[in-house]
């Protein structure tokens, strides 16, 4: 018999400012023991899918219009709210995206484990303690019965996630459904929930819903893969076929989105670079131990002209220090950085403000890295003004030929920040970037923020202005992927530390790093 | 956790002894002292007075002098009402200040809560809007103006309830206290409806659904300790304005309380019971904002647990 | 030049998160009834002397303590003088506490948030503790006293009051500053070299300016309260100076005969508190960056 199935479901927001169709006509089933991944971009509609069904939409303003959803038997939609809470956290079990929001802070981990057991099978506080604690132990959770008793800020982004499973597992449900689980996650740790979930479902021959913005991550897991965009199902197929025989276009695109090195790469041999940097160390001051912790330990590396440089690491890892003590928005303690043979970290304010115009900086999240109270154009010619790469005569024809170089409509250009979407507002911050013609980019994770499709776009603009400008870059990210399809070079760094250094190729084909191997195997694993 | 809370302490030392220092250089600057009554006294007299009471001292000596009496629990005569010693007279007046500003305290947390939480369930409904519109009258509608209002409504026009003094005639205490918390009902009402409504929105009141809990357990047990912290950090503050509303409390409705004591003082330049006074209430207002901020931090785990690391010191 | 004029109208015009605050705020039905409101009281506290009906000591002993009529709107008090002018008269005084006590309180507290917030480091952490322990201050106490000490003059009143509510605003402008200086496309200025006077008129001041006009606000009606509250103790405002606080006093005196004399001065501050917390908490929502995201 079928777990789950989902004939026609229409969800509608009703809204102030009109009717949005979240969810339209879209069908689906999930089997006992079959992974299903859903996949798509923000506001897609895959969420909404899954959790309307279980009355987690709250309505007003959703209102579920049409559909037919059986699960296990039994017709969910005409159930009343009590029968579906009955359900919810016993038969049908879930875990979302962020960790660290998704666990209540004020109550212990035990607490939050046991209540399913409490509220839905009557278990005594101690027969509960109990079966938590070995579902802890099976999710891999070290010392359990200790652990039992901390709260959520005690644990690690990957521990926690453990903890959702559990407390997900509990009452051994029919159903999982994981929104998104990995997303706010490292790669390595990516790789091992990923494993977990897995080796869970099979145990148990659960039903599992996978909702995921990432194709890569549903490749390996899934059974079947259903592609949603702007509340439609636009393709459902086996994983294999999926991937082998896309058949819709926008499938094509999702798959495709990391754009291909059609970079002319740089000439590595030539021996004098545009920027070296000589056993940068960048400290901070920790305030809990009251000791310095090394962000940026001894790093040594040099950009060639031309050169896209790919700097790869998980959070926490210096990968942002980095760029940040090059252009002393963080005070390094100790090492050189040397642009075109001058030191730049001796330099004083006003000797560093020609290379400031030389070096310039792209920021990861588009919605804070833009002042939301100047419109595009003072945006944009500010530093051109403040650079006196233009003048009052000539700034508003430069900053209009800056729109076009980012693909911006021209008569936009007296708009505010938050009249755009995340990707125009990435290409307002790369114009601003590049308006003072820069020599040097650092580029600090500036795609993660943003959907995949979009990204695609974004990398190509990048690319087509490095190549336009004859600009070198330090590309900041924790995304192998896009590395791969753009940089010449590559370092890995992880504690602050330099771990390998070499060109793409070299790299991802013979890595001499356990980390750096690490690394590849999670994500190609994916 | 004690030895944060004695840190605490110690840091209200300083403080307090400001406030002692302070209140002390700034009341013998006042124009007119203690004796230069409606009546005018011999020189003579005056003189000895002044010289029983230690005015004919230099400033500094009188300073010290007090310090020290001080420092044995002796806040000196009062120097209007002859034969009383200060600390007499603050014990005197204490028991229906702490009652009333207690039950005003009840009060407000009460029906602010309750008003909070139901306006926050039910955001931008009826359920919303009259509770929260009743909030803003109660901070509109100041203690001063209130009090008077309900003596002339229930008082004067239905005669239902006595007007003044405290614990003579039945239900001589409901007006003073509803008058005093009112405000502080209307100021945790809106605390808690924007707490509750902060906390509803977390992720984590989606994960406690999604476990299909009981939406009471959902509310109570998820939401209300989040949700209450604000409030609770309130209550610190909240106290000091109970205590300067008594003062206008106790004198519409005549209660022989703290407040009533201390404006008379100050009326009356009646040094050593406004110092002793003043003393007094700051030392009750430092502590309760000591207890109101343990409690909040307390609540919540993560500072709780850095509290209990940084007491403990070196571990 | 006429190009480029053209150009420009070609553009399409941008909403400023300011032009769009103020849509909001439009639509939010009581705080335009509060500002309104508050228009209307501040203009007819500056017409005062020439609309008030009678003078402001006009006495008439013969009338003495009169209801509402036709003559006296607002009746009249024991010596007959007419309490609309009274009103009138008192709010001028009201208003001007409220709104010089405010603006000290404002200038003191944005200078030494700011400070604290941009400077960061040892220096924010001394100035903010002296904030902390001034906060521990029972201030209500102090203020009653410096009263006492030297005489009610309404300078002292200014000061003192002021002084007590520029903590809550240095606190919130120190908080403003100290997350926008975090922001990124603060970082993006420090990286194109721009000096920190041309970050923080550019880039810190417009952004924290929000936040710091709704608590001004606020503050409004507070001050407001604080000094009806002292002059309710006969420690504020003297005679014959007046203000809504001593006009309350004098009407809980009389209730029991002429309740018209405590109801219309109390309105009078109810309604301008009511006013000033409506425009405060709709600019509150108008401005908050979050409902201005989607």
């Amino acid at each position: 018999m079928t777990l789950l199935s989902v004939e026609n479901l229409t969800v509608k927001f009703h809204t102030r400012n009109g009717v949005t169709t979240a969810v339209d006509q879209v069908s689906f089933s999930v089997e006992r023991g079959e992974i299903l991944g859903i996949v798509g971009e923000s506001g897609s509609g895959k969420s909404v899918s899954c959790y309307s069904l279980l009355g987690l939409v709250p309505m007003p303003p959703g209102k579920i219009e049409s559909g037919r959803v059986m699960f296990d038997g039994k017709e969910l939609l005409s159930m009343s709210e009590d029968e579906l809470r009955e359900l919810r956290g016993d038969d049908v079990a879930m875990i979302f995206q962020d960790p660290m929001t998704c666990l209540n802070p004020f109550l212990t981990i035990g607490e939050q484990l046991i209540e399913p057991l409490i509220y839905h099978r009557n278990y005594t506080r101690q027969q509960a303690r109990e079966r938590a604690i070995e579902l802890m132990q099976e999710t891999g959770i070290q010392q359990a019965e200790t652990r039992f008793d901390a709260y959520p800020h005690e644990f690690s982004g990957g521990m926690r996630q453990r903890v959702m499973i559990a407390m997900a597992l509990i009452t051994e449900p029919k159903l999982l459904i994981a929104d998104e689980p990995t997303t706010a996650l490292d790669v390595t740790i990516q790789a091992q929930i990923l494993e977990l979930v897995a080796e869970l479902q099979k145990e148990r021959n659960l039903g599992v819903i996978f909702i995921s913005h990432d194709l890569a991550v549903v490749r390996d897991l899934a059974d079947n893969v259903m592609v949603m965009k702007e509340g439609k199902v636009v393709e459902r197929n086996a994983t294999a076929q999926l991937f082998a025989n896309p058949t819709h276009p926008y499938t094509q695109q999702l798959l495709n989105a990391v754009p291909n090195g059609a970079k002319a790469y740089a000439d590595l041999s030539q021996d004098h670079a545009l920027l070296k940097v000589e056993a940068l160390t960048t400290s901070f001051l920790d305030r809990n131990s009251g000791q310095r912790i090394k962000a940026v330990d001894a790093v040594s590396f040099d950009i060639k002209r031309n050169e896209i440089l790919g700097l790869v690491g998980e959070s926490g890892s210096g990968k942002s220090t980095i760029g940040r003590s090059i252009l002393k928005l963080v005070n390094a303690d100790s090492g050189k950085v040397i642009f075109d043979d001058q030191e730049l970290l001796a330099l004083n304010r006003k000797a560093m403000l020609p290379y400031r115009k030389r070096i310039q900086m792209i920021f990861q999240d588009p919605y804070a890295s833009l002042n939301p109270r100047m419109t595009v154009f003072d945006a944009l010619a500010e530093p051109m003004l403040y650079h006196g790469v233009a003048n009052k005569q000539t700034v508003e024809s430069q900053v209009l030929d800056l729109m076009d170089d980012v693909g911006l409509a021209r008569k936009a250009v007296k708009k505010y920040p938050h009249e755009f979407s995340g990707g125009q507002r990435q290409r307002i911050a790369i114009g601003r970037a590049i308006a003072t013609k820069p020599e040097l980019i650092i580029a600090d994770e500036p795609v993660s923020a943003l959907d995949v499709t979009i990204q695609k776009q974004i990398l190509a603009l990048i690319f087509q202005l490095v190549e336009k400008h004859n600009l070198s870059m330090l590309f900041v990210s924790h995304d192998l992927s896009v590395v791969r399809s753009l940089c010449d070079r590559v370092m890995v760094i992880q504690h602050g530390k330099l771990l390998e250094l070499a060109e793409t190729e070299t790299l991802w084909q013979s890595p001499k790093n356990d980390y750096t191997r690490k690394l590849l195997a999670a994500a190609s694993g994916m | 956790m004690l030895r944060y809370i004695g840190l605490r302490l110690l840091q209200a030392i300083p403080v307090l002894f400001a406030v002692i220092t302070a209140t002390f250089f700034l009341i013998r600057q006042a124009p007119g002292g203690p004796f230069d009554a409606e009546k005018p006294v011999i020189p003579a007299v005056k003189r000895a007075l002044e010289a029983k009471y230690n005015l004919d001292l230099p400033m500094w000596q009188q300073y010290l002098h007090y310090l020290g009496d001080l420092f044995k629990g002796d806040m000196g005569p009062s120097f209007k009402y002859p034969g009383w010693a200060v600390h007499d007279l603050i014990l005197s007046g204490l028991p229906a200040t702490a009652e009333l500003a207690l039950y005003a305290l009840l009060v407000a947390l009460l029906i602010g809560v309750a008003a909070g939480v139901s306006a926050a369930l039910k955001p931008n409904t009826a359920r919303d809007y009259v509770p929260m519109s009743l909030a803003m009258l109660g901070i509109c509608m100041p203690t001063f103006l209130l009090g008077p209002l309900l003596v002339l409504i229930f008082g004067f026009w239905l005669q239902w309830l006595p007007i003044s003094g405290w614990g003579d005639l039945p239900g001589d205490k409901i007006l003073p206290s509803l008058t005093l918390g009112a405000a502080y009902a209307a100021y945790v009402a809106r605390l808690t409806r924007g707490g509750m409504l902060e906390v509803m929105s977390q992720d984590y009141i989606r994960t406690a659904r999604a476990k299909g809990l009981p939406e009471r357990v959902v509310i109570v047990k998820h939401a209300l300790r989040g949700g209450l912290i604000p409030v609770v950090a309130f209550l610190g503050p909240a106290f000091a304005g109970l205590l300067a509303g008594s003062f206008v409390v106790e004198t519409i409705f005549q209660i022989p309380g703290l407040g009533r004591f201390y404006v008379q003082a100050a009326f009356n330049r009646d040094y050593t019971m406004i110092l002793g006074t003043t003393i007094f209430l700051s030392t009750l207002i430092i502590v309760f904002n000591l207890i109101s901020d343990l409690l909040a931090t307390w609540m919540n785990p993560k500072l709780r647990n850095q509290l209990s690391t940084k007491a403990g010191g070196n571990t | 030049m006429a190009t480029q004029t053209a150009n420009r109208d070609m553009h399409e015009k941008g909403t400023s998160l300011w032009a769009d605050a103020w849509v909001r705020l439009k639509k939010n039905k009581l705080a335009v009834f509060g500002l309104s409101v508050i228009i209307v009281l501040i203009i007819i506290t500056l017409l005062t002397p020439l609309i008030a009906p009678y003078g402001y000591e006009q006495q008439n002993l013969e009338l003495g303590a009169t209801p509402p009529s036709w003559a006296h709107w607002f009746g009249t008090d024991v010596f007959g003088r007419d309490l609309l002018t009274r009103v009138m008269y008192g709010g001028r005084v009201s208003l001007a506490v409220g709104l010089i006590a405010t603006t000290v309180a404002l200038v003191i507290g944005v200078a030494w948030g700011a400070t604290a917030g941009y400077v960061g480091g040892r220096t924010d952490a001394i100035m903010m503790r002296i904030v902390d322990a001034l906060y521990a201050l029972p201030f209500i106490i102090f203020i009653i006293l410096l009263m006492v000490v030297f005489g009610r003059s309404l300078l002292l009143l200014f000061l003192a009051i002021g002084a007590v509510e520029w903590l809550t605003m240095a606190r919130i402008v120190r908080g403003q500053v100290l997350s926008i200086r975090n922001q990124e496309y603060i970082e993006a200025a420090r990286s194109m070299g721009l000096s920190t006077p041309h970050i923080l008129s550019r880039h810190v001041v417009p952004n924290a300016l929000g936040p710091i006009i709704v608590y001004a606000t606020l503050t409004v009606p507070q001050v407001m309260l604080l000094e009806a509250f002292l002059s309710f103790l006969g420690l504020g405002i003297q005679p014959p100076q007046s203000s809504w606080g001593v006009l309350i006093s004098q009407g809980a005196e009389v209730m029991e005969d002429s309740p018209w004399l405590l109801i219309f001065p109390g309105l009078a501050l109810s309604i301008t508190l009511f006013a000033l917390n409506f425009l405060g908490d709709g600019l509150r929502d108008a401005l908050d960056p979050k409902a201005s995201k989607d």
